[in-house]
């Protein structure tokens, strides 16, 4: 990828793949951000300020921005990781099981800002296990088990007879959705 | 406060206090890294690969002095700690397994060559530290190692960071993840071969993990743990130079033992993540 294109994908990780003790509040994630725009020695201006502080805002943040990452609640702690794919400006978001492990409210919530994030202009793909949610969230859905089951609109494919096929007799069943 | 004045009239104290803030104080800004990156132990490994790569340097060279205990032990470290990552790259080892293999085959091959070597008493210096001992040529090489450790890790400090915390989103934001692993591991060995001249090797792991560790149980600023580190460091190195004079004792053992009797004050006094705290509260809020 060249390099002014580096900041249009961003990926958000596993929350147990994330070390929750590194010294790093809310806001200094979402500086992160701002790396591909700034690069290792250029300097932090008021317009990255403004980016970070704007991403802040839209995940609904701000008030928690100098918190620790780990004295977030796991809904939170989502919602920060997108915040820094906000101000990274990334226009492709990678999500990997992003509502794992969340209660109801904190799921809903995130589900909305998915929504709001992609009435916004932005593509978001995620990796997705939660066969109830998929019609609520996504648009478009791609159905892998081992091999690509079905591709298309929910409203098409997302089936019970594919639901099936993806889940059917092999080892490992594997899901990823898309929207 | 005279017998410490008096204790400055003497120049070989003079060298050796600032030798030692210059060493506590690039190592303490370096152990910030080490925490962050948890490598510890891989450190540990290094600082033993220190010995053989002084007994390298005496064999190779004939002669042990700064500068060529400086590149046997260099070398020594460079060559287990790169191929450590080597092995670990291209194999299904784990890093610390291949680290452990190679290391302790090294100190080992060390062993032999120094058995071979009639050991003069400067080994014992190498191994405890003799930072009263140290000539001219040392500050500057200290001087010169540490002002390299600073400039790297200060200039690159963001990439750096990002990196520790993520390897893999730090890639995908263009950061060359490889060679700055590198290039740390690289500062890592420097670090470790300054402070062999003040604390030795056996020692030397102890600067360049516990100033920073003491400021992990307080800040949640990577920026307060690197400079937090270094002022720690320097300070808890120019206070055992006092206390070794004062006391008669081994200032490396000095310096370490400050380092753990702080780190000790801090584990238990930490508002957030000390002992104290911990006591009576119920584990703090995590994730739901």
């Amino acid at each position: 990828m060249d390099r002014q294109r580096r900041h249009e994908i961003a990926y958000l990780p596993q929350r147990e793949e994330v070390n929750w003790d590194f010294p790093l509040t809310v806001r200094g994630l979402a500086e992160m951000g701002r790396y591909p725009h700034v690069g290792s020695f250029g300097r932090f201006r008021k317009s990255d300020r403004a980016a970070v502080d704007a991403s802040l805002e839209s995940v609904d943040l701000t008030a928690l921005a100098n918190r620790h990452i780990r004295e977030l609640s796991g809904g939170q702690q989502q919602r920060a990781f997108l915040a820094r794919a906000l101000a990274q400006e990334a226009h492709v978001l990678l999500l990997d099981e992003p509502f794992s492990g969340l209660d109801l409210p904190s799921s809903k919530r995130l589900a909305t800002l998915i929504t709001e994030l992609k009435d916004a202009g932005h593509l978001i793909i995620a990796c997705h296990h939660d066969l109830d949610t998929v019609p609520k969230i996504f648009d478009e859905v791609l159905m892998l088990n081992r091999r690509q089951i079905a591709f298309g609109r929910v409203a098409d494919v997302f089936d019970r007879e594919r639901i099936d096929a993806a889940f059917a007799d092999q080892d490992e069943p594997q899901g990823g959705d898309k929207s | 406060m005279s017998q410490l004045l008096e204790i400055l009239e003497y120049p070989f104290n003079q060298r050796a206090l600032l030798i030692a803030m210059l060493i506590g104080f690039a190592n303490g800004f370096l152990s910030g890294f080490i925490v962050l990156r948890r490598s510890a132990l891989m450190v540990g490994s290094l600082a033993h690969t220190l010995l053989p790569g002084i007994a390298l340097a005496i064999a190779t060279f004939g002669v042990l002095n700064a500068f060529t205990a400086f590149f046997g032990a260099l070398f020594a470290a460079l060559l287990v700690g790169l191929g450590a990552i080597l092995v670990s790259r291209n194999s299904r080892l784990d890093g610390d397994s291949a680290l452990a293999i190679l290391y302790t085959t090294a100190f080992a091959g060390g062993l032999l060559l120094v058995d071979r070597m009639s050991v003069n008493s400067e080994l014992e210096h190498w191994l405890f530290g003799n930072i009263l001992g140290l000539s001219d040529a040392d500050l500057w090489l200290a001087f010169g190692v540490s002002a390299l450790i600073l400039l790297c890790l200060a200039s690159l400090r963001r990439p750096l960071v990002i990196m520790l915390f993520e390897p893999a989103v730090a890639e995908t934001l263009g950061i060359p993840v490889r060679s700055l692993s590198y290039l740390l591991m690289a500062l890592m060995v420097l670090g470790l071969i300054t402070s062999l001249q003040a604390v030795g090797c056996i020692l030397s792991l102890s600067l360049l993990v516990a100033p920073a560790s003491i400021v992990y149980l307080f800040s949640n600023s990577p920026r307060a743990l690197f400079w937090g580190g270094a002022i720690i460091g320097a300070l808890s190195a120019a206070a055992a130079v006092f206390l070794s004079n004062l006391l008669g004792v081994r200032t490396g053992a000095c310096i370490v033992l400050l380092l753990g009797g702080l780190f000790g004050i801090a584990f238990l006094i930490s508002p957030r993540y000390g002992l104290l705290a911990a006591v009576g509260k119920v584990p703090s809020q995590h994730d739901h």
